[in-house]
């Protein structure tokens, strides 16, 4: 994913750091930068956020269709999370180059929003075994500079809190059932984002971990896991990727970091998206 | 402290010069001149009866020709600059190395000083040690010896003392446009730190070195200092000011009331660049 080219002096010099728990920037391992985070930037989206972490800048847009219901799940609606990488991103994304680093994000991504508590589902059903609301969350990678995968899920978190769905009518019955949806934009509702995870990234570095890697950073890490967190604290899904390996009592200290990153982070977050909210209906 | 915040809106820290020159900054696509007894040179095209701008940037006018000097341009070079750059391949003979001009520049075995007689002839047995020299990913420090003049490939050269691989430290890459042209642009600060400006916009910030002598090894504080030249001239560059030697370390003292980190905070960046330019101007005046 990674193709900048890394003298052996920078890397020493970047991993000596992270050992040291002061960083090229001057944080330490467990410090995020800044979280910039806009909701409502596209107006013909139902919820849509933008999330900026330095030079990182993601835009997720969710768009609502009215779809048949699945049949072995007759009483929930879907959602369906595509990821795109913008050429100009990172010189090495052009072309092709994304598809493996897309690929990777949009797994990680369905993996946290696998879990059937990270979002009511059964709000999105309209008439059971029927019809039911699918929620298509585009995810476009702007700018590329590390942590792709948080920004990721922060954005998609503000999004679908952002997100305004439309009352739905339904008259008749049987075949003759019909929908209306209403285009009264004081007439709707908003999705439960409460149980919605976070992803909190940590990347092996020599002997230490850190998370929120710049890209020169994470060209010199081993390994990292994604930790879905969930605002309780509670991890609802993990992955490792990467070549590394990682020590067991390593791994239960990642985690326990991710949790406490992870709860502070969302507490920020549900607040900002709280003020945000309140602000947009003033 | 708070990591999720609403985006913040910059402010310009660099002062217009007036409203004259406001008129002369075109972006992609703005109508220069439609007097077409104008030539038009770099930047600009003919379009419709009217000249055009096909870059953002500054326009000059000399005599009758109308040329618009890109302000983030790739680095272009002159003979004489001091640039900054990795080695991206080993050739025959020669290296290539990522300088930010449009082609890799290049840097001939023959014009490295090796290991032994300085000006020795280069053996068979030199190419075969190349990699051992510099090998890819290597951050390099030369000059430019000549500018191709049919495509501008850059031919950098090391012959003296102070060229050569550079050790641990950082690079940060700024627009060349930037890089304030001067005689000097390896400075030793006092603040025990070393920066080198590339012409290209290449910036190193690491510590004090000398050619065949290894580094001291970092402290906290070496690292820390480090990280706050790099942040600062990160802000500095993020709001547009030249870089030189004295306004990064005016930046550097004006960054001391905050921590390292903070300085990654967009209104704390604004704050340094602001102050250092302004009292930049104040010591020019």
């Amino acid at each position: 994913m990674n193709l900048i080219r890394l003298s052996l002096a920078e890397r020493k010099y970047i991993v000596e750091s992270i050992e040291e728990d002061i960083r090229t920037d001057g944080r330490s391992c467990e410090d995020y930068r800044q979280i910039e985070i806009e909701t409502r930037n596209l107006p013909n989206t139902n919820g849509s956020s933008r999330c900026k972490i330095g030079k990182t800048e993601v835009l997720v847009g969710v768009k609502a269709e009215v779809v048949d219901s699945d049949l072995h799940n007759p009483s929930i609606g879907k959602i369906n999370i595509s990821v795109d990488c913008s050429a100009t991103a990172s010189p090495h994304l052009a072309g092709r180059g994304s598809e493996t680093m897309e690929q990777e994000v949009l797994s990680v991504l369905n993996l946290l929003y696998s879990s059937i508590d990270a979002l009511n589902l059964t709000d999105l059903c309209i008439v059971k075994g029927e019809s039911c609301w699918l929620l298509n969350i585009d995810v476009l990678f702007i700018q590329c500079g590390g942590n792709l995968f948080d920004a990721a899920s922060f954005a998609l978190k503000a999004a679908l809190h952002s997100t305004t769905m439309p009352d739905v009518s339904v008259a008749g019955e049987g075949i003759e059932m019909e929908l209306e949806i209403s285009d009264d934009p004081y007439k709707v509702w908003k999705l439960n984002t409460s149980m919605c995870p976070i992803c909190i990234t940590l990347y092996q570095e020599g002997e230490s971990f850190a998370v929120d890697l710049t890209e020169e950073e994470s060209e010199c890490s081993t390994g990292h896991i994604h930790v879905g967190v969930l605002p309780s604290g509670e991890v609802s899904a993990m992955e490792k990727s990467g070549a590394g390996n990682l020590e067991p009592i390593a791994l239960l200290e990642m985690i326990d970091a991710a949790i406490r990153i992870g709860t502070d982070i969302h507490k920020q977050l549900h607040s900002h998206l709280l003020a945000e909210s309140t602000t947009a209906t003033l | 402290m708070d990591i999720v915040r609403a985006p913040y809106k910059r402010t310009r820290v660099i002062a217009s010069q007036g409203e004259d020159l406001e008129q002369h900054i075109v972006t992609p696509g703005d109508v220069i001149t439609q007097n077409l007894d104008f030539m038009k040179s770099h930047g600009t095209a003919l379009s419709h009866d009217h000249i055009c701008a096909t870059v953002a940037g500054a326009v000059y006018k000399v005599d009758k020709l109308v040329s618009v000097k890109g302000v983030n341009n790739r680095y272009r070079g002159e003979i004489g600059d001091v640039v900054v750059g990795r080695i991206t391949e080993v050739q025959q003979k020669k290296w290539k190395v990522d300088a930010g001009s449009r082609l890799d520049s290049q840097l001939q075995l023959t014009s490295v000083y090796l290991p032994g007689n300085i000006s020795r002839r280069k053996t068979l047995n030199d190419e075969l040690m190349m990699r051992e020299y510099f090998t890819e990913g290597d951050l390099v420090v030369a000059e430019v010896a000549d500018v191709g003049n049919v495509d501008g490939m850059l031919k950098l050269h090391m012959r003296s003392n102070k060229y050569g691989k550079l050790p641990e430290g950082v690079l940060i890459k700024v627009p060349s446009v930037l890089i304030k042209r001067s005689k000097l642009h390896f400075h030793r600060l006092p603040c025990n730190a070393t920066v080198i400006l590339g012409n290209n916009g290449f910036v190193w910030v690491g510590p004090h070195f000398s050619p065949d002598q290894p580094i001291e090894p970092f402290t906290l504080n070496s690292r820390e200092t480090i990280a706050r030249l790099c942040n600062v001239i990160k802000a500095l560059a993020a709001y547009g000011v030249q870089l030189f030697d004295t306004i990064i370390l005016t930046a550097y003292d004006i960054s001391m009331k905050y921590k390292v980190k903070e300085l990654l905070n967009a209104e704390v960046m604004e704050h340094v660049a602001q102050e250092s330019y302004e009292h930049s101007l104040h010591q020019n005046l």
